[in-house]
């Protein structure tokens, strides 16, 4: 395995140099208590002769004089907090002498309560001591590891783990953890192990962009469950560590400016705030108000261009605990504000009715300009009664508020459509204001009641809220084609009857759960064994409204040309009482009562974790159909038996063998269980829900090989295989009157892969790799255009199979790290290599649309300027990546003008068909630490 | 006493992975709410209705009626059928919800009216050139669809329509709770007639449509026989007389337009029944249609677009801003057209007569010009060149629109016996015949006619 190990490392061009000749002292640190190396760690080497040198111990815990002269030495070794070592010593000449310095922490030999081993748990020595010392298949990224990293939120910090892709929202910022190629739906998020609610109004999950990276102590992934923990991740769980109250007063700061190279080319559009109201006027003043002109604000139309906004990073934590060491307390606030532009060309495309080759219809250019503004603040207190008793309450708020322009200019390939560079174009303004917050209230205690039996419990209010406002602007012009073969541009008027839409959208999910559980821990037939057995109950109402009010033209005032300032037009409202029965009005309650049996126990080398999960789901809502349709009310009912067991052979004290099985479900979004119809009228298939959707279940099973050398270099080698029944995917279906595209379950779907992961430190230098192969396959109905007989145009359809929506087959991180304590200089450059994979599923055979391979890479780099001052730099998409789908079939053989095969940019008869392009450019942040 | 451990550890290993327990769900869903049919027996009709309204008598509704899959409501000639709202939201304009069989048996001499209260004042403002209110959309027009689907009908097709001798009027106020978001999303404009029964007959003949807000009937499905029909003055900003969908097979003959804001026939296989848009258009007139339409890339008379199919033969065509368009995504091999006559007042209207942006091109039976008011069809009663082109190109407001532009308004559309549209129809072309019911609940069709246009000079066609 070493070998592998080497030849790994020698295929990343690591070069180590090594000393000869004259006397050397080379040696390790690491700490007595946990046997973890000493990052950090002064050392000197002194004579009597006046020879004094002095180094910082390593990544690896290493130190290494050359050149040391021969003699009677004295070497001492310091570390915060830990008694310091001294030894006497000899050198000959030519001597290579090699010391194991074990240093004792002071903090533990001074105080005899005993409190839980409080090490920093942010630090990459105790990620790396979970993951092996887990019951479980674990990732873990740690505190210092983030702080180091170029990522400044969770969502990116989780693409550095190996079997995870993140999904991208249109700025360019990772949003969605995708765990070894599986749909959001299966992965649940968890602050301090406890699920948080989503504000997005269809979906559960929760975008991880929300999360600024600095709140969290570390960041876990874990890739089995035991039966403790809810059963529902199906690809796993993310868990959010926040960080706890330190043993000793700590002060942590950081401010630091971002700048957006995109922003310093094309400066950024800004808008203006709706001065009326943020909720709709049918929430606000009653299902029967007829809205007027006066309801609606123009403001957030005007649009404003700023030349060089800077972005704001700040965080600020404080921390400490009383002198008994019994109450302990920390506050952390966290504060970004981040300026982006986004530019992409993209096409909208459809399907040739007789060829089912696609068929592009539009050409359209847009620009973002995206402020997003992340505000939370986290206050964690504790309190030790005494050694048996412990309570921590714990208090969170969360806050992502996004403004977001977008210009869209959309050509129709159809329309008015006789050459290149002609037909109607569609130009809409738009701005989007989206503020989302989570707040969540968790009080927690511990008591053991007797040495073998202890119980702890937890009581947690949270809520997600999220509010959208959207405003929007209809302009017609175009280019058409003259009678003399000329051609003319036609003035921008507004269109009449969409003119200016304002859209409220709110959502809430509160939850509120209860966790209670029993450790017992006997000993039987000499064996220690520990009984875990629990339950838990949560309670959740979400609630969901919608209304979209269009504010036409009026009749006698039908064309109106525009000049850029909304306010000279004039407008009437279309739609007096907004969308009361848009499907996205609804309410949702779900209770989940849960219960477990958990058993673990070590004989020998091997550890067995394993239990029985039984979790009980009752829904039920009530939605904005007219009573007269089908699924006005619903309810649905189920439980499940979810076994697990997790066997862990220590192979000896570095190596662990593990295998794993574990049951788990996924659960339908509420959105797509709701009976609703949706999506534009004219569109060729609408979107419908269906109640009778069933909860996914799947068996999982993980083997892994995992190495832990020295210091902090480790190696995990694994094989999974997840076997999936009734997956949950999008596809058309016939309701008896059309084609619908609707939620459906598929049969059973596998998915298998593999994943490696390495991290080698060697002194100042490190690098951490992972690669994941993951392969899956599911079969969907989709609908294949033909000519009939007869010479109709119809379909058929047809069943495909393909890989999971947003799987890639091939994953991959590389960094490359450097540190030297001593300087107090920290340096990274990480590249992620994300294979191709389906961006979403097309309703047509062979149509669906794919995003490149791609490979992004970011550099950060800290370097000490003043005691605890740092100053540092992150500079993220270096490359400028951009994000590009496409279309597996050769867009076809030039045509006519309007039809299938035209002549437009960006298309090539032949090659894959075109669909998007979005660049992101570079981010730059510089900024400054304080750690007390 | 180890042996417990190991025996555990098989355990768990092996019965525990078989024994992964899935309970299917418990499903209750709320059924769709189907209420008892009333007997007709008052003049003010509410809820759930079948049976028959009797000649001569006027009845109104207020709030929404529906017809259940199944029953039928029937119209004796002279029916007035009142729609009593004010336009401005859902509840107060009025839908019929019919899932069952329409049938309105007016005729020539003793018409039905299917409007509202205030229609003799709207026609008056109308006459007035003021069509504010008369574009506002009053109530919320048939709708034929299947009913919602139940354990005990599974499977609801709808019934059929069959509108004879029949004024309707007015339709378009918003859509609300009670539509189908498929095709009516919250606040949207409704039309005077919805068509959704794919295996069903929609047969309207010799009736009148006037004022509609948007669309005035559009069909996603059925098979129609749409013979010598007036359409006038509908669609405010934009909106087609007759606009067709997936799944729509038919002809549609002899029937008068004047005054659409976009097109008059409009065919177009968007939608997914898997049932090809074919239909076939000939002897129509459409006159002055097209200009309240505000976007580019529009018609004004009629349109073959997405997938559609048929044909179009001995239409005449005068002063729309856009003639025959056959778009380059038209099922464009099979649609077959000829023998139109075309008449522009002004340049623009000329260079459009085959629209620039469709790939149609003059036919050999075609007369068309390319000189402005070239080719005058000589209207009996009717001054093609009353309205100045030229300076009103469009997009135009309703407002500067002449009542006699946009509305019959005592004008007679039948063509002089000079007129050149005088034997160069083309009468050797089959209707679909998609409807295959003759009699009094079935169809007349008027095959084609040696004369172009809806009005024969040998006195058949339309007979209005």
């Amino acid at each position: 395995m070493k070998k592998t190990l080497t030849l790994f490392l020698l295929t990343f061009c690591y070069f180590v140099s090594f000393a000869a000749g004259t006397s050397s002292v080379k040696g390790i640190v690491t700490d007595k208590t946990t046997g973890d190396p000493m990052i950090g760690a002064m050392v000197i080497l002194k004579n009597k002769d006046g020879y004094s040198r002095s180094v910082s111990t390593g990544l690896d815990g290493s130190f290494n004089f050359k050149n040391v002269p021969e003699g009677h030495l004295e070497i001492e070794v310091k570390y915060v907090s830990y008694a310091q070592s001294e030894e006497n010593f000899d050198l000959k000449r030519g001597e290579e002498r090699f010391f194991k310095v074990q240093l004792e922490s002071k903090v533990n030999s001074l105080t005899d309560v005993t409190i839980n081993a409080r090490a920093d748990s942010g630090s990459d020595k105790s990620a790396r001591r979970l993951v092996q010392k887990s019951d479980q298949v674990i990732n873990v990224v740690s505190a210092k590891t983030i702080e180091l990293s170029p990522d400044i939120t969770v969502a990116n910090v989780t693409q550095r783990v190996s079997g995870v892709t993140i999904e991208r929202s249109n700025n360019g910022e990772g949003q969605y953890a995708i765990i070894r190629g599986m749909e959001k739906r299966y992965t649940y998020t968890l602050i301090d192990g406890f699920k948080i609610p989503s504000p997005d109004n269809k979906n559960r999950y929760v975008p991880l962009d929300i999360f600024p990276a600095d709140l969290i102590s570390r960041l876990e992934v874990y890739k089995s469950l035991t039966p403790a923990m809810e059963g529902d991740a199906i690809a796993g769980a993310i868990n959010l560590v926040l960080k706890d109250a330190p043993d000793k007063f700590t002060v942590w700061a950081n401010l630091g400016a971002g700048l957006s190279q995109s922003v310093a080319d094309r400066g950024f559009t800004e808008f203006g705030n709706n001065s009326s109201t943020y909720r709709s006027p049918r929430i606000n003043n009653g299902d029967n108000y007829n809205a007027t002109i006066g309801d609606f604000s123009n403001n957030p139309l005007h649009f404003s261009n700023s030349k060089l906004p800077i972005g704001t990073i700040a965080g600020l934590s404080i921390g400490g605990r009383t002198t008994n060491k019994k109450f302990g307390a920390l506050v952390s606030l966290s504060y970004q504000n981040i300026y982006k532009n986004t530019n992409g060309v993209f096409f909208q495309t459809d399907v040739d009715p007789v060829s089912n080759a696609p068929l592009v219809t539009d050409i359209q250019r847009r620009v973002y300009s995206t402020q997003q503004e992340r505000t939370s603040v986290i206050t964690r207190f504790d309190y030790q009664f005494n050694k048996n008793n412990k309570i921590s309450l714990d208090a969170a708020y969360i806050d992502l508020a996004q403004n977001q322009y977008r210009y869209t200019s959309d050509t129709s390939l159809t329309l008015a459509r006789t050459g290149m560079g002609q037909g109607r174009v569609t130009e809409s303004p738009r701005s989007i204001r989206n503020v989302q917050n989570i707040y969540n209230f968790n009080i927690h205690g511990d008591h053991h009641i007797t040495d073998q039996l202890s119980v702890n419990w937890t009581a947690i209010y949270s809520k997600a809220t999220a509010n959208e406002n959207r405003y929007d602007l209809s302009l017609i012009t175009g280019r058409t084609l003259q009678a003399d073969g000329s051609v003319a541009q036609q003035p921008v008027t507004v269109d009449a009857l969409k003119g200016q839409g304002q859209t409220f959208a709110y959502n809430s999910d509160q939850d509120k759960s209860g966790y209670l559980n029993f450790v017992y821990t006997p000993e039987i037939a000499n064996t220690k064994v520990e009984f875990t057995a629990g339950g838990m109950y949560r309670h959740k109402t979400r609630s969901s409204t919608f209304d979209d009010y269009t504010l036409g033209l009026p009749l006698n005032n039908s064309t109106q040309t525009f000049n850029g300032n909304v306010d000279n037009n004039t407008f009437a409202v279309s739609t007096l009482q907004g969308t009361a029965t848009d499907p996205l009005n609804y309410d949702f309650t779900e209770n989940i009562g849960a219960a477990y049996a958990q058993f673990k126990f070590t004989i020998g080398k091997l550890q067995t974790v394993g239990g029985v999960r039984y979790e009980n789901t009752d829904q039920s809502w009530t939605d904005a159909l007219p009573v007269t349709q089908l699924g006005k009310t619903g309810s649905i009912k189920y439980y499940d038996f979810l076994p697990s067991v997790n066997f862990k052979y220590m192979l000896s004290d570095q190596q662990n063998l593990r295998a794993s099985y574990y049951s788990a479900i996924s659960r339908p979004n509420f959105y797509e269980l709701i009976p609703h119809t949706s999506g534009d009228p004219d569109a060729d298939y609408q979107e419908v829900g269906n109640p009778y959707l069933k909860h996914a279940t799947s068996d999982n099973y993980d083997l892994r090989y995992e190495f832990f050398p020295k210091a902090l270099d480790q190696f995990l080698a694994g094989v999974f295989y997840k076997k999936i029944n009734d997956p949950i995917e999008y596809s058309l279906i016939n309701n008896g009157l059309g084609y619908v595209s609707e939620a459906g379950n598929f049969g059973t779907a596998h998915n298998y892969g593999f994943e490696l992961d390495a991290t080698k430190y060697i002194s100042r230098f490190g690098v951490r790799a992972n690669y994941a192969f993951t392969q899956s396959s599911i079969t969907t109905t989709k609908r294949q255009d033909f000519k009939d007989a007869n010479g109709n145009n119809t379909f058929r359809t047809v069943d495909q199979s393909r890989p999971l929506q947003g799987q890639s087959k091939n994953t991959g991180n590389l960094s490359l790290l450097y540190k030297d304590s001593k300087s107090g200089f920290d340096a990274q450059v990480s590249a992620v290599y994300t294979g191709e994979r389906i961006n979403s599923v097309s309703a047509y055979l062979d149509n669906d649309v794919w995003q490149k391979g791609f490979v992004t890479l970011d550099f950060s780099a800290e370097k000490r300027i003043f005691k605890n001052f740092y100053i540092y730099g992150k500079a993220t998409n270096l490359l400028n990546t951009p994000y590009q789908l496409f279309i597996k079939l050769p867009y076809p053989a030039l045509a006519a003008p309007g039809a299938s095969g035209q002549a437009v940019e960006y298309q090539q008869a032949g090659k894959d068909t075109f669909v998007r392009r979005d660049t992101y450019q570079q981010y730059y942040i510089l900024g400054l630490h304080y750690k007390l | 006493m180890k042996n417990i451990f190991v025996k555990l550890i098989v355990a768990s290993g092996f019965t525990l992975m078989l024994n992964a327990c899935h309970k299917e769900e418990v499903v209750h869903i709320s059924q769709p709410l189907v209420s008892t049919a009333n007997a007709i027996t008052t003049d003010t009709l509410k809820g759930t209705i079948k049976g028959t309204l009797l000649t001569g008598k006027t009845y109104y509704f207020s709030s929404d009626l529906t017809v259940n899959d199944g029953d039928t409501l029937l119209l004796q000639s002279g029916v007035h059928l009142i729609a009593i709202g004010d336009g401005l939201t859902p509840a107060t304009s009025p839908e019929i919800f019919m899932h069952g069989t329409f049938i309105s048996l007016g005729t020539k001499d003793n018409p039905n009216y299917i409007t509202v209260k205030n229609a003799a004042d709207l026609h008056t403002q109308a006459a007035a050139q003021k069509y504010d209110n008369v574009l506002l959309g009053w109530w919320g027009g048939i709708t034929c669809t299947p009913a919602a689907a139940t354990s005990t009908h599974p499977n609801p097709q709808g019934g059929d329509a069959i509108i004879k001798w029949t004024h309707i009027e007015f339709g378009g106020g918003p859509a609300g709770a009670s539509d189908d978001q498929s095709f009516y999303t919250s606040g949207s404009p409704r039309y005077n007639i919805y068509y959704a029964n794919i295996t069903k007959n929609l047969i309207i003949e010799d009736s009148w449509f006037f004022g509609s807000k948007d669309d005035n009937v559009r069909t996603a499905g059925g098979k129609v026989s749409i013979m010598r029909n007036t359409f006038e003055l509908c669609g405010g900003v934009g909106g087609e007389f007759f606009n067709m969908k997936s799944g729509t097979v038919g002809d549609l003959a002899y029937n008068m337009f004047i005054g659409a804001a976009t097109n008059s026939l409009k065919a177009s296989d968007a939608g997914t029944t898997g049932v090809q848009c074919h239909v076939n258009m000939y002897n129509n007139t459409m006159v002055n249609g097209g200009f309240r339409q505000t976007k580019t890339g529009r018609g004004g008379s009629i349109d073959f677009e997405k997938s559609a199919r048929g044909s179009i033969y001995n239409n005449l065509i005068v002063n729309c801003r856009f003639g025959v368009r056959i778009t380059s995504d038209a099922d464009v091999k099979n649609v077959a057209y000829n023998n139109q006559l075309y008449y522009g007042y002004s340049p623009a209207l000329v260079q459009q007569f085959y629209s620039l942006d469709g790939i149609g091109v003059k036919q050999s039976g075609d007369i068309l010009s390319t000189t402005p008011q070239d080719n005058n069809p000589m209207f009996y009663g009717y001054d093609v060149n009353l309205f100045n082109f030229t300076t009103n190109p469009g997009p135009v407001n309703a407002s500067i629109q002449p009542y006699n532009v946009i509305a019959i308004s005592g004008s007679n559309f039948k063509l002089l016996a000079a007129s050149p549209g005088i034997g160069k129809g083309k009468t050797d072309i089959t209707p679909l015949s998609s409807v295959t019911t003759t009699g009094t609940y079935g169809t007349t069709i008027t095959l084609p006619g040696k004369d172009i246009g809806a009005y024969q000079n040998d006195g058949t066609g339309n007979q209005h």
